[in-house]
């Protein structure tokens, strides 16, 4: 089966278990949102399956291959992060060259064209980019590498609200026209939630959701109207919180319901993920 | 594919540093020549040794060779086996190209000093081995000889050099203390103490007869040591630093 095979990975930082046992598929062009609160694991997590570190048990196989220092599988995978890997004094050019001698099929008249686009400077220094310049940098040769995995950890670190949008613009452009796996790790999960069709929830370094946004969004719903009514109904109902203006209130509320048993001037709606997100990831 | 970029890029790493060496190498060879030129009968003088500069440079460039290429290899997907593979070829390619530079440069700065008498040019390899050749200097053995001796102390230098910064990158903050103190400590002030005082210089002298014989000094002189000596180094060194770079992960 294609896509990438994590099979109870663990990894511990002295007294602290990054990883308990985590096991994970992440299967061919999907878009996949890894959710998790700061210091869950997402980022050892996606380590460990590019090679970064090195889990202290456990297998990720990329394609059925090994995936632990294979050159074949690791060729596969292009991972930005929060942190720059790339050398001091390595300008963006010169980072764009050796990402096209690394990965066979980089596109460079499309990195150049997003390059344009995002009014990113090629003669600049990686190190003297801001900081939402340097994740610009990131997103652009991540997209541009046409790797079959690609993992985009914060990927919008920095970004104002119209770099944003282009990024995911161009994310699902690229998806459109070449589908391929994305795994984007973020806390903005407002935002991203149009763009994910999975989500994997992480938790204290285990992995407590995965499934379809759908099919996590249909565990709850959010019912409009007038404050009063909305009190009175969801009384005996479990609610993850309550958005007030006016005399009117939303909540969002766990479980389902029957649409037709609402009283009058009442309205039911889709779940909010970062709502549900809240409630999961609770002490 | 992969083994080819990693090499192609840690040699294009030294492409800046590599061309201001051998610029700086040439600038002093043409001062001595100047300096030289305007010499009375009656006063000698010699310019020796400048290989020395090679295989320290070489050390150097092993020294850097780790940290920023491990870095870049991780977020291209390149395994920590391709990245030393590359860097052993790189490590081949290097030692072969500078000593066949070192060679012509030698044949140059020879060439601009031949019409003076009492101006000596000498490689460290001359300076060696020369009663070797006694009387058979100008033959094709010699050049082969210097060559592949400069071939394998530059590769066990920048091999030195690998196993010294994959050491460092190893060790936690404590290990990196502990070895910074303790090494020279023992090397420069313990041992030499100890040397003097208990065994009366015993290893002093046996430490330089070691290095004699590495050399093949007390052998005819025979250059032939120095090389198994220099591959024998190099391999060691080899060995420990991919026991260090197998299991090295990415440090914030």
């Amino acid at each position: 089966m294609r896509g990438i095979e994590v099979r109870n990975i663990a990894k511990n930082y002295g007294e602290v278990q990054a990883l308990k046992n985590v096991s994970v598929f992440f299967g061919e062009n999907k878009i996949y949102g890894l959710l998790g609160r700061n210091g869950a694991g997402k980022t050892t997590l996606l380590n460990c399956i590019t090679g970064r570190i090195f889990p202290d048990s456990g297998q990720i196989f990329v394609d059925g291959e090994p995936a632990i220092e294979n050159d074949s599988a690791q060729g596969k995978i292009f991972m930005m992060g929060e942190k720059n890997f790339y050398p001091e004094g390595m300008k963006v050019r010169d980072a764009i060259k050796w990402t096209e001698e690394f990965y066979p099929d980089f596109d460079r008249d499309y990195c150049l064209k997003l390059a344009k686009q995002f009014g990113l400077n090629q003669n600049k220094k990686i190190k003297n980019l801001s900081t939402g310049y340097g994740s610009i940098f990131k997103l652009i040769l991540t997209l541009s590498t046409n790797a079959p995995y690609l993992f985009f950890d914060e990927p919008v670190l920095g970004l104002d609200a119209n770099h944003r949008d282009m990024f995911y613009k161009a994310l699902l452009q690229k998806y459109v026209e070449k589908p391929f796996t994305a795994v984007i790790s973020t806390h903005l999960i407002e935002e991203v939630s149009g763009v994910i069709e999975k989500v994997v929830i992480i938790k204290k370094g285990e992995i407590i959701r995965n499934q379809s946004v759908e099919e996590l969004l249909s565990k709850g719903y959010t019912l409009s109207g007038s404050a009063s009514a909305i009190d009175s109904f969801i009384e005996d109902k479990t609610v993850l919180g309550v958005d007030s203006l006016g005399g009117l209130k939303t909540a969002y509320v766990i479980g389902t319901i029957d649409p037709a048993s609402l009283p009058a001037g009442m309205e039911i709606g889709r779940m909010d993920l970062q709502k549900l997100f809240i409630h999961l990831t609770n002490e | 594919m992969n083994l080819k970029s990693a090499v192609k890029y840690q040699i294009m790493d030294g492409r800046i540093a590599i061309p201001v060496f051998y610029l700086v190498m040439f600038s002093v060879m043409v001062l001595f020549s100047i300096s030289v030129s305007g010499l009375g009968e009656g006063t000698f003088a010699t310019i020796s040794g400048l290989e020395m500069a090679t295989i320290i440079f070489l050390f150097v460039v092993g020294l850097n060779a780790f940290r920023e290429t491990f870095r870049m290899m991780m977020q291209n997907g390149i395994s920590r086996k391709t990245m030393f593979k590359g860097y052993v070829i790189t490590v081949l390619i290097l030692s072969i190209g500078m000593s066949l530079i070192n060679a012509v440069m030698l044949w140059i700065g020879k060439a601009m000093v031949a019409t003076k008498d009492n101006v000596l040019y000498r490689s460290l390899f001359e300076q060696l081995y020369e009663m070797r050749y006694a009387g058979n200097t100008g033959g094709v053995q010699p050049v082969l000889e210097e060559l592949m001796f400069m071939i394998c102390l530059s590769g066990a230098a920048m091999m030195f050099g690998y196993f010294i910064t994959t050491l460092y990158y190893r060790l936690n903050k404590a290990g990196k203390i502990a070895v910074s103190i303790s090494v020279p400590g023992i090397l420069i002030v313990g041992l030499p103490i100890f040397d003097a005082v208990v065994t009366g210089g015993m290893i002093y002298r046996a430490f330089w007869r070691f290095v004699a014989f590495a050399f093949g000094l007390l052998s005819g002189p025979n250059p032939y040591y120095a090389m198994v000596s220099s591959l024998l180094a190099a391999a060691l060194f080899a060995v420990f630093s991919w026991m260090l770079v197998r299991r090295a992960v990415i440090k914030d």
